[in-house]
């Protein structure tokens, strides 16, 4: 198996021969590869053999431009020039300025859960340091998840059908691996990490869990800074991760109770909620894609 | 090898769990380990360590220092290794996992020294 030769200087690649990790090898001839951006771990998983390095290598450097373009931990990003004020918004890269809508748009869609000048208003939260005062923004929330939405439609449109991509934790499944009719999906148990709470089989949907791993420093409720009380994570799945993700994240915020009621109403997504009592609520369409 | 945790499912469904095989540790390699600043966060201290070989990172790993020693331990069980729990994942039925990330900004501030260290941020 050749190295990968376009990625970054992080990268690294799996040999074939093996799955990593211990989990179901998912083709005999595929093409896997880690690439390490944005703070966390984009793996790739994929399938088709037509699918040429110069796919992945296309979007393996779209991350790293979004990575440039969006950080808050560079200081010459988009996104932390315009917190310190060096830009205007008719300045932005077009893609900052949908991203930057879209990110509007879901702040209305969860009655204002989702919300990415929530860092900034909390009393010695640490992304506020250093890198914008009142009134800046942190889109990262949505930023991963819309980066892989167009890394899909890179490989598709490369003619790949079917891939999985993993960034950290929230996933797309495309088509099905070798073998199999869909991709078995765990959800880790948000109480042991080392467990799946539930499987379920997912053809061409996105996928993606918030919860409180980081022992409530994840997600607080942007309108009292509190704790979200009752949850222990949120799963969304449905079409785009970046919108599965920022539902998930806002439904966590909720809270137990609000959350159910939300996430009942959800159109085109659906959800499970892993609760503190150790009970799983979930929608009846999530429900049909377990395994 | 099947057990059943106590996940009871309201109204809804019913969850069965199947059980995962401990992971095995890795042949050693040649690495390098990098540790990142100590961050502070809501409940306690943090820094982050990548192992690294031939400029690639092998294992991200997390030290905590919790305010409260008597967490400690709800502390080094509940607060994930981000890749490595992937990686600790042995045996499950499934082609991949998804699971809540650790985004938090300490978590970052350090990993991003970490990488600095190691000089594997792109310049």
């Amino acid at each position: 198996m050749t190295l990968f030769p376009g990625a970054g200087p992080n990268s690294s690649q799996t040999p074939l021969s093996r799955a990593p990790s211990g989990f179901l090898p998912t083709s005999r001839n595929g093409l896997r590869h880690v690439e390490h951006v944005m703070g966390m771990p984009v793996m790739f998983d994929i399938c088709d053999l037509e699918l040429g390095l110069p796919a992945l290598s296309a979007a393996v450097d779209w991350l790293h431009w979004v990575d440039a373009t969006f950080s808050t931990y560079r200081s010459d990003s988009q996104i932390s020039r315009l917190n310190r004020g060096e830009m205007t918004a008719s300045e932005l890269h077009p893609d900052v300025t949908a991203v930057l809508e879209r990110c509007a748009e879901l702040h209305q869609e969860t009655d204002g859960y989702f919300d990415i000048a929530a860092p900034y208003r909390r009393d010695g939260s640490a992304p506020a340091a250093g890198r914008g005062g009142p009134g800046s923004i942190e889109p990262s929330g949505l930023v991963k998840g819309w980066a892989v939405d167009r890394v899909v439609r890179i490989l598709r449109e490369a003619g790949a059908a079917n891939f999985m991509v993993n960034a950290s934790g929230d996933i797309y499944a495309a088509g099905h691996p070798d073998g199999a009719s869909a991709w078995r999906v765990g959800i880790q148990d948000p109480r042991l990490s080392n467990e799946v709470a539930l499987t379920l089989a997912l053809r061409d949907a996105a996928i993606a869990t918030s919860g409180v791993q980081a022992r409530g420093d994840h997600i607080a409720d942007p309108f009292d800074n509190r704790q979200p009380m009752g949850l222990l994570s949120v799963t969304i799945t449905g079409e785009d991760i970046a919108t599965a993700d920022a539902y998930a994240t806002a439904a966590f915020a909720m809270g137990a109770q609000r959350a159910a009621e939300w996430c009942a109403g959800l159109n085109g997504y659906d959800a499970a909620l892993i609760r503190e009592d150790n009970t799983v609520m979930m929608t009846a369409g999530f429900r049909a894609l377990r395994v | 090898m099947n057990k059943s945790l106590p996940l009871a499912v309201v109204a809804l469904g019913a969850v069965t769990v199947a059980g995962g095989v401990p992971a095995t540790a890795a042949a050693a390699t040649k690495t390098t380990k990098y540790t990142g600043a100590k961050e502070t966060y809501k409940y306690g201290s943090l820094s982050v360590s990548i192992e690294v070989a031939n400029k690639k990172i092998k294992e991200i790993s997390t030290s905590y220092t919790p305010n409260d020693p008597r967490s400690a331990q709800i502390d080094s069980e509940a607060l994930p290794q981000l890749y490595t729990e992937a990686m600790k994942l042995q045996g499950w039925d499934v082609h991949t996992i998804s699971s809540a990330s650790f985004t938090s900004a300490a978590f970052r501030k350090s990993l991003y020294s970490a990488l600095g260290h190691a000089d594997l941020l792109k310049k």
